[in-house]
């Protein structure tokens, strides 16, 4: 039993480490692969022969709203085509019926999806923030609230959170984590978890004396403890040489060795070894004791020597399996031991036939858990894994309402963990969102996925990749969100703006399918633009505000993002601040995490402490056997805790007393008690001392008998016991 | 009849019985052990509990002949063994059989009756006969004595006697019915369930005194492992030796304990003996055997108490502990 205790216990700190190492998100790369083509889409998109080229360059210009680009001041951009005005998509039945707006209608019965998804979605317990008029909103989502109005509609809770003073951190309405920043005011990076304050390593003079001296000192404990255990087992390997029992203990029975074997393991093979013995019926009782230690070792049962077996059998109620499979062993077992039934290799066999199952279950168990945690530890750092659930937070500034949309529409959605490295071939659509610190190559892994035919939706709340995407983020009076002119057919469409920020185009190639407008409602600037590359294509946004669980409860912002996710892509990835936080191996996030040093002391405290615990996985010993103790012993014990309570005086008096009894018996027999004169004399004569000698000793011990409390000289006291000794042993032995 | 048509036949019984009695399987168990062992039971318990009732649904069900005899202070012995009369129209005496000439016997309240009525029983429940002018007769077979007797009051109330009480092979604690169980009580009670009138509960007779007969001697094929008898011995020594048990139990008690774990083998099925079968029934053998030091009492250790002590030292035989 102690060794499956610790296996056991080995197996759990192993899968803890494990779980530990795998902590850190690993990524690996996924094969590098062209990226499938777009399906259709009823985005609204130019065609690429409408859009104007532009050389990337980085001026600032100013938006032009007449044409709805970025004009750069080069008067030969006003030359170029503008984008037709109007359904870009040509519907194939305006030819047909022009009195009747198909466009217009599959709008709205498009809506009318979107409308009954967000229902089912926002059904959620996750959301129930959105019924619950008692939440409140944290301080990082707060500017948000200016959705409030808009998502009343859908989300009365949040709309009344938001009439509420913020919550610092994490408040109740929100699910997870957020990754949310207060952008304008805020920067993004800010946003980041903030790492833990470094701990000084500066220490006191005194502190790190005893803070070494600690150190040291269980070293040093636990090194005696090990040589100890050595020695231990030097002495328990070497013969035993039987102890010559103290004379007069020829009559005492010796106590009847009874060494109760706890293994589990060591059972069993005791139990298999009577049996190849032919000891059918000690063997099935140590295949019943395995089980019994078994479920001890569990803690399902309390083995104590006055339970019975069916006491055993009722304290497992709560484990029918079990119960049942107990009972049938200690049936076939008790059928041996008191009934009439013999013992036979088919019992025995019948009985293991009932044990191993229930043996075996933990170790089944165990090797599951840690398949599992692998699994789920391997199942972390892939990059690009299907996940039928929302990954992002749930609360009001998290995108699951987005994804579950995709969901709803049949889109398998996925998160990236790793670095951006190969995109798979299966992915259609990616989402860049949030604040996120994608290197440059990462970058240009995306936009050449787009340019083979990949779908990229980027809405940054930090700075946009400027010269990949040839746009940047301006602050604007943005005060009304409205859907570009071009766009007769989305006119109808209500939207809100939340952040007063736009998009600086520099490549003139782009479209603008969102405009932000002043209080006004002048001065448009682009608020999602769009544009083909190679390809694919891409959309932008100047922030993800628009793609929020907030945003899209609001108006009529799901009609819109949904569209603007190119239809019903079939896998999406959304990239975040989380995406390449991960490493490349449990290892390497150890080591990020500082935790090496940990982990190789725990593990070298952990060796030590099995090694120095008995060798667990070594040569299993028998527990050393108890020996009756000789009476020297005994009395060596009690001579120890006298001088340890230093009661020398005490232990002297009692001695006395006894020996001047025997004194007076041996020299003065009849009772006779004349006082101490006349004992020296009759001692003296006996032994032939020096009378005066005699009477000093006898003196000296009657006052200590007499006075036995008094503070003593242990050197003194001992000094007077071996002259009284010696007297006795002079006038006839020692006893 | 052999122990697995023993184990069906008492598994009917308690079966049977469970369908008037809620909630009481562990004292049906209990009272239909000691009857199958040839032992006499007290049940003690507070009024209400169903005692009578159990009494009376267990002789329905075994099919034996009852009798209640309801102990008074003005209780004679002759009352309880009956007495010789003398015939005018004979012109001899004749022996009237008092109630006790029966196989099932509820003795209700039995601490209300002085001491020498109660002594009365004592020849009964020993020797299954009653002596009378100095002519023993028989009782009929099977003979079991159930009695009752309240723990609270203590008012006119007659305790029994050392002598009298080892007599009992068992004593069983009534308690309060659990809250399910009372429910049940209850909601058998508002569809008409009548305790005065078992017959219309359709209560069957599941047993005849001839099964009944040959299921008592089925217990003398039930194996006693030495083993047993010395966790036995054990147990009941352990009474004597005990710091709070003025006197221990007497062998009658081990003979009581050996009996009944027989019959809890056998109601199990088993045609074999183990420490779990005398474990389970020594507190009810032991408990009314046992006199307590007026200290210990004073201290409020109850006989339960000690028992269960001593079943937490004494060591099981063959275990693994």
């Amino acid at each position: 039993m102690r060794l499956t205790r610790r296996f056991t216990a080995l197996c759990f700190a192993l899968i803890v480490a494990w779980l530990v190492l795998a902590g850190g998100r690993g990524s690996s790369g996924v094969a590098f692969a062209a990226p499938q083509l777009a399906e259709p889409t009823l985005t609204p998109k130019p065609s690429l022969e409408g859009a104007r080229g532009h050389s990337a360059d980085s001026r600032r210009v100013q938006y032009d709203p007449d044409d709805g680009y970025y004009d750069d001041g080069d008067e030969d951009d006003d030359k170029l085509p503008s984008v037709p005005p109007g359904n870009i998509y040509p519907s194939p039945y305006d030819d047909e019926e022009p009195g009747y707006d198909y466009q217009r209608e599959m709008e709205r019965s498009r809506k009318r999806k979107v409308e009954g998804d967000l229902g089912k979605v926002l059904k959620d317990d996750h959301y129930d923030y959105c019924r619950d008029l008692e939440s409140r909103v944290e301080a990082g989502e707060y500017p948000l609230c200016k959705l409030k109005e808009a998502a009343k509609a859908r989300c009365p809770g949040f709309a009344a959170a938001c009439d509420k003073p913020p919550v610092e951190g994490k408040g109740s309405l929100v699910g997870g984590d957020s990754k949310r920043t207060t952008r304008g005011e805020k920067k993004p990076e800010e946003a980041k978890p903030t790492p833990p304050p470094k701990v000084s390593s500066d220490m006191s003079g005194a502190a790190a004396v005893v803070f070494w001296a600690l150190l040291f000192g269980l070293a040093a404990l636990l090194l005696f403890s090990v040589a100890r255990n050595f020695r231990r087992e030097d002495i328990a390997e070497k013969p035993e040489q039987p102890e010559k029992p103290d004379e007069g203990d020829e009559f005492v029975p010796r106590a009847k060795r009874s060494i109760v074997e706890t293994d589990v393991d060591r059972l069993l093979a005791r139990a298999r070894a009577a049996a190849q013995a032919g000891n059918f019926d000690q063997a099935m009782s140590d295949a019943h004791a395995a089980l019994l230690r078994y479920l001890d070792g569990n803690g399902l049962i309390e083995l104590h020597h006055s339970r019975t077996n069916g006491e055993y059998a009722r304290h497992l109620r709560e484990h029918p399996e079990l119960q049942a499979a107990f009972r049938a062993s200690a049936r076939e077992v008790e059928a041996v031991q008191f009934g009439a039934s013999q013992s036979g290799a088919e019992g025995f066999r019948r009985v293991m036939g009932r044990i191993l199952p229930v043996l075996g279950r933990a170790a089944a168990l165990l090797l599951c858990f840690s398949l599992l945690t692998q699994v789920m530890a391997c199942g972390s750092s892939g990059p690009s894994k299907p996940k039928s659930t929302p990954s992002a937070d749930y609360g009001p500034g998290g995108v699951s309402v987005l994804q579950s949309l995709l969901i709803e529409r049949g889109s398998d959605v996925r998160h990236l963990d790793g670095k951006v490295g190969e995109i798979a071939e299966d992915v259609h659509t990616i989402v860049v969102h949030g604040p996120t610190d994608l290197e440059s190559s990462e970058w240009s892994s995306i936009m050449a996925w787009v340019r083979r035919g990949g779908r990229l939706v980027v809405a940054l709340d930090s700075d946009l990749p400027e010269t990949q995407l040839k746009a940047v983020r301006i602050g604007a009076s943005c005060d009304q969100l409205k859907v570009a002119a071009t766009y007769p057919n989305y006119s109808a469409e209500k939207l809100t703006a939340v952040t007063p920020e736009a998009l600086g185009l520099i490549d003139k190639s782009y479209w603008p399918i969102l405009e932000c407008h002043d209080a006004g409602g002048a001065n448009p600037q682009p608020y999602a633009v769009a544009k083909d590359l190679g390809l694919g294509s891409v959309v932008v946004l100047p922030s993800s505000d628009l793609l929020t669980n907030a945003s899209m409860v609001s108006d009529d912002h799901a009609h819109v993002v949904m569209d603007l996710m190119f239809g019903t892509p079939s896998v999406v990835v959304f990239i975040d601040t989380w995406t390449g936080v991960g490493e490349e191996s449990p290892f390497a996030a150890v080591g990020h995490g500082k935790l090496n040093p940990f982990l190789l002391q725990l593990f070298l405290l952990m060796g030590v402490l099995f090694w120095w615990k008995g060798r667990h996985f070594a040569k299993p010993q028998d527990p050393p056997e108890a020996h009756r103790r000789a009476f020297r012993e005994h009395v060596e014990a009690l001579g120890a805790q006298y001088a340890k309570a230093r009661a020398s005086r005490m232990a002297l008096g009692m001695y006395a007393g006894w020996a001047l009894e025997r004194l007076r018996e041996r020299c003065q027999p009849g009772g006779n008690r004349r006082g101490l004169l006349p004992l020296a004399a009759a001692i003296a004569a006996r032994t032939g001392r020096d009378e005066r000698d005699v009477t000093r000793i006898l003196v000296e011990s009657e006052s200590a008998r007499d006075a036995y409390t008094a503070p003593g000289e242990p050197t003194e006291d001992l000094k007077l016991m071996r002259e009284l000794e010696a007297l006795l042993a002079d006038t006839g032995g020692m006893r | 009849m052999n122990v697995a048509e023993f184990s069906q036949s008492f598994r009917a019984v308690v079966t049977e019985m469970s369908r008037v009695l809620v909630g009481q399987d562990d004292i049906v168990e209990h009272v239909l052990t000691a009857s199958l062992a040839r032992g006499h039971v007290l049940i003690e318990g507070v009024p209400g509990l169903g005692k009578t009732l159990l009494v009376r649904a267990l002789s329905h069900v075994l099919g034996a002949g009852f009798k209640r005899i309801q102990f008074t202070p003005d209780l004679m012995p002759s009352d309880v063994t009956g007495g010789n009369v003398f015939d005018q129209s004979k012109g001899q005496f004749l022996f009237m059989p008092g109630p006790v000439f029966t196989q099932l016997l509820l003795a209700d309240e039995i601490n209300r009756a002085p001491a020498k009525t109660q002594s009365a029983l004592l020849e009964a429940m020993q020797d299954r006969s009653v002596t009378a002018d100095g002519e023993t007769r028989a009782l009929p077979e099977p003979f079991l004595v159930i009695a009752t007797q309240n723990p609270v009051e203590s008012q006119g109330t007659y305790p029994l006697p050392e002598a009298q009480l080892d007599r009992f092979l068992i004593k069983v604690h009534v308690t309060h019915p659990s809250q399910a169980a009372e429910q049940q009580i209850l909601t058998n009670y508002l569809h008409g369930f009548d305790p005065a009138n078992l017959d219309r509960v359709g209560l069957q007779q599941v047993l005849s005194v001839e099964q009944l007969l040959e299921m008592q001697r089925t217990l003398n094929s039930v194996r006693v492992d030495p083993e047993i008898v010395a966790y036995v011995t054990d147990i009941v020594g352990r009474t004597r030796s005990h710091r709070a048990v003025y006197l221990g139990a007497s062998p009658r008690a081990s003979i009581g304990l050996l009996t009944t774990a027989r019959a809890r083998a056998a109601a199990e099925g088993r045609d074999f003996v183990v420490p779990d079968d005398v474990k389970m029934f020594a507190p009810g053998v032991l408990r009314h055997r046992l006199l307590l030091h007026p200290d210990a009492e004073l201290e409020g250790t109850t006989a339960d108490d000690c028992v269960e002590g001593i079943l937490r030292e004494a060591p099981v035989p063959r275990t693994a502990a």
